[in-house]
């Protein structure tokens, strides 16, 4: 705008905003607060998780089962640690727990890759109960 | 390519718009420059503005100008950082709506942390004035430059990519991706 046109019009008082304006900053910097609070919670869960892959990775299967144990019980819905879970159950020798394994699968839609990675040591008998999908 | 229209992105994303301009109000006062008028959002093009005088000098300038996208980007980054985990690293298949509500606003902010075209060439223009030639202006132009590109980039949905990109940083950054 033209600085002469500008001379004319009287300037906002510094630092003087409207109500709202305080209201939704102050809801941005707790939300930003609240996040952070929530943080070392998903953290842990996140750096237990990738443990957990290289303890599986490792064929330290009782290791992989309590670190994605760890991760469920922060995050009972993760996907990728229900998967996990269940790959370390199918796979340790112990075979009097694979129902556990499968029924951390339940109501789960897995990709192909992930499908063909669960077959590799999911019990043959336990292979019947999942459908194909069409996406 | 999904093309949707810019004043719905800003009605969607309207956080984003709101803490763009406090941002720009916010280093004018800390700058000393006068604002004559303040838009902090509207349904229309721009979907809002800050109008103030003429700035004196190039760190006020740069305050002005850059100062939004410093502290949205941060913003962005911080809000979205606990979210991320259960939404995209954990894959949890249900989650809270606070991460949904930190997500939304995040992201939101992120998106809107490019400064326009005006403000980028209201700091080259500064910079000439303030006779600081060489590797500063050199710098200005250039860093104008790739914000005008960005800005440009918006069609291809650049804003969103960046937000994503930001709210996956501090994953990264500390090994949790």
């Amino acid at each position: 705008m033209d600085e002469q046109i500008l001379e004319n019009i009287p300037s906002l008082p510094a630092h003087k905003y409207p109500l709202w304006v305080k209201l939704f900053a102050g809801g941005i910097i707790l939300a930003t607060l609240y996040s952070l609070i929530l943080l070392p919670e998903y953290l842990v869960a996140s750096k237990k998780m990738s443990a957990a892959k290289i303890a599986y990775q490792n064929r330290n299967y009782d290791d992989a089962m309590d670190l994605y144990r760890y991760v469920l019980e922060t995050v009972p819905s993760s996907k990728t640690a229900r998967i996990g879970a269940a790959e370390a159950i199918f796979s340790n020798s112990d075979k009097s727990d694979d129902e556990v394994g499968l029924s951390l699968l339940g109501d789960i839609t897995l990709d192909k890759d992930t499908w063909s990675r669960i077959t590799r040591v999911m019990p043959v008998e336990y292979q019947q109960y999942f459908n194909d999908v069409k996406q | 390519m999904l093309f949707i229209p810019g004043w719905l992105i800003s009605l969607l994303t309207f956080p984003g718009v709101i803490a763009h301009e406090i941002g720009h109000r916010l280093f004018c006062d800390i700058a000393k420059v006068p604002v004559y008028k303040v838009c902090y959002f509207r349904v229309g093009n721009p979907a809002g503005f800050v109008i103030h005088g003429p700035v004196n000098g190039l760190k006020k300038s740069f305050l002005i100008s850059i100062g939004p996208l410093i502290v949205n980007t941060i913003l962005c980054a911080l809000l979205t950082f606990s979210a991320v985990f259960p939404i995209f690293i954990l894959e949890a298949e249900n989650y809270s709506g606070v991460f949904m509500l930190l997500m939304w606003v995040g992201f939101s902010i992120g998106m809107h942390a490019f400064p326009s075209n005006d403000d980028m060439e209201n700091f080259v223009q500064e910079v000439k004035n303030a006779k600081q030639g060489g590797i500063l202006l050199v710098f200005a132009k250039i860093f104008a430059g790739l914000l005008k590109i960005a800005n440009a980039l918006r069609v291809i949905w650049f804003d969103a990519i960046y937000a994503f990109g930001v709210s996956m940083l501090l994953p990264w950054l500390i090994g949790a991706l």
